[in-house]
Parts: C-alpha cells; sequence; structure tokens
C-alpha cells in the first residue's frame, strides 16, 4: 500500500522528473538563424513568414480573429478573441522550434528554420 | 444511513462501492471547477497548466475502491468537465492527460509493493504522466511535435503541482481512513 509519509523513492520520482525536464530543456534551447514564421490554421492551411521582416498578420480560424506580430525577431500574438486567452499570455517567442498554441482557433504559430529544425519537425 | 455496511452481502457491497465511486466523481468534477476559478494561467501563461486538484480524487477512488472506479472517476470527470465548461479541444487534451496520468497509476499501483512510494511520489509521477499525455494529444490534434517545446516547463510544473497534490493526500488519507472504517470499508 502507498505510504502516507515521505519516502526516499518519492525523492526518486521527483528527480527523474525534473532530470527529464532539464534535458528537454537543454536539448530545446538551440537558438534560431534566419528562421521563418510558420502559421498553422484549423483547417490545414499554412502561411510562411521571414523572421526578421517586421509585420503584422490577422488571421481568423474556427470564427476566433487573432492578430500575429513579428517584430524584432521576435513573434507574439498580440491579440486574440479566444476565450482563455493562453496563446496572447504565452508573450514572445524568438527561437526555433519555439511555439505558440491557440486550441480554441486550432492556430499553431511556430518558428522553423535554425539549427533546431530537426525537432520542430 | 442506509448505505451503511455489514460487509457480508456483495449486493450492497456492490451498491457501497458504485456510491462511494459517485461520491469521488463528483468531488472530482467539484475540484475540477475550481481550479477553472483560480488563475493559475497568470503565474504559468502555458496551456494545460493546471494545479491537478482532481486527480485527488481519482487517486482517493483507487485506493478506497479499485482501479476501475478510478478508471471510471476520471472519465466522468474529463467527460463532464469538458460538457460545462469546456470546448471539444480541452475535451480531447483532458482525455489525452488523463489517459496518461492513469497508465502511470496503475503502473504504480500494480507495484506498489515493489516501489515503496507514498501518495507524494505517486501523484507528482502521474502529474508528469498527464503532461506527457496531453502534449503527445496536442501534437496529434495539431499535426505537429513542435508542440514538444512546452514538456519541459509542463513537466517542472507537474512536479510542483504533483507534490502539492501528494502532499494533501498524504494529510486526507489518514482522515479518510477514519470515515471510510465507520461506514464498513478501507483501503484496498
Amino acid at each position: 500500500m502507498f505510504d502516507t509519509k515521505f519516502r526516499p523513492a518519492d525523492a526518486v520520482v521527483l528527480a527523474l522528473i525534473a532530470a527529464a525536464a532539464l534535458a528537454l530543456l537543454a536539448v530545446t534551447l538551440i537558438p534560431a538563424r534566419g528562421g521563418e514564421v510558420l502559421i498553422t490554421c484549423a483547417d490545414g492551411s499554412e502561411a510562411r513568414y521571414p523572421l526578421g521582416e517586421d509585420r503584422t498578420v490577422e488571421l481568423s480560424s474556427r470564427g476566433i480573429t487573432l492578430r500575429v506580430e513579428i517584430a524584432a525577431g521576435e513573434v507574439r500574438v498580440a491579440q486574440s478573441d479566444c476565450p482563455g486567452q493562453d496563446c496572447r499570455k504565452t508573450g514572445s517567442i524568438r527561437r526555433a522550434g519555439d511555439v505558440i498554441v491557440c486550441a480554441p482557433a486550432g492556430v499553431v504559430v511556430r518558428i522553423t528554420g535554425g539549427q533546431s529544425d530537426g525537432i520542430a519537425g | 444511513m442506509a448505505l451503511r455496511a455489514d460487509g457480508k452481502s456483495a449486493g450492497r457491497s456492490g451498491v457501497r462501492r458504485l456510491a462511494v465511486t459517485a461520491a469521488f466523481a463528483g468531488l472530482a468534477l467539484a475540484l475540477s471547477y475550481l481550479e477553472v476559478l483560480l488563475p493559475l494561467g497568470l503565474i504559468v501563461p502555458l496551456p494545460g497548466v493546471k494545479l491537478g486538484l482532481a486527480n485527488l480524487a481519482v487517486l482517493l477512488a483507487l485506493v478506497y475502491v479499485s482501479p476501475g472506479a478510478a478508471a471510471a472517476v476520471s472519465l466522468v470527470r474529463v467527460t463532464l468537465a469538458a460538457l460545462l465548461f469546456g470546448t471539444p479541444t480541452s475535451f480531447a487534451l483532458s482525455f489525452g492527460g488523463a489517459a496518461g496520468a492513469y497508465a502511470v497509476m496503475l503502473l504504480f499501483y500494480l507495484n506498489r509493493k515493489r516501489l515503496r512510494v507514498s501518495f507524494l511520489g505517486l501523484s507528482a509521477a502521474c502529474a508528469a504522466a498527464h503532461s506527457v499525455g496531453q502534449i503527445g494529444t496536442a501534437c496529434v490534434l495539431f499535426g505537429t511535435v513542435a508542440i514538444v517545446r512546452y514538456l519541459p516547463v509542463l513537466l517542472l510544473v507537474s512536479a510542483l503541482t504533483g507534490t502539492l497534490t501528494g502532499l494533501l493526500l498524504n494529510l486526507s488519507v489518514p482522515l479518510c481512513d477514519r470515515a471510510a472504517r465507520a461506514y464498513g470499508f478501507g483501503r484496498k
């Protein structure tokens, strides 16, 4: 039966989770070089924009309107009609493989290119 | 209390198990609603970040009823939470997370004598598995493995939230034991 007092095995479980997280973090923290911004909508449509060129993209997916801003080598969702606002709260992304997801709209904003293209898929 | 058990009647025992499972399902749904009200997204603004308090009810169903009851509580919680305050996407993500957490829970339950973890370790492992299941489902839903980028942060957060839920379980199980004994059943 499970104990109700802290056991050494608990520390092992927590250490394994932290080690897995840090290993994944190390693999994914590789800087982008000359990346692109790939925006995918729920209907499967895609659009690509250079990360180095500032612009604002307005898009609509599943009835939700998003405004994506590319500026100074960073991308963020500046405005969204979605209920949770998680995409807007994610803030700016700047590395290859970084991603912003708006689950209600089915929109994925991703930076591709650079060295970590492999893990970005 | 009509359901007070004498421990002899299989039929009455079945009704008692059903009633206790339903009570845990209700508790899981109430805790899910509580999580909707908690603004954890302001601290860690990533989709899928939750305290995982509902897992407390699922784990209680596991130890006081059966692994099958825990699966039922988890499924009822995910389905009703999506119907009441979710979306089809949130249902899919919750289901993927719950399936991952349940798989690890079952693994720990079947090997509990060998692993010798407390509820804290069990809860943390379930929380981490929930994150993995959720990210896996999101990768399938959105057709990209890029979402794996969220996993390191979600894993670290799940270690913290799982520890918190585990501490709550470590504190509440002795109290639940006392209440359960009054109704003629105990931990499995």
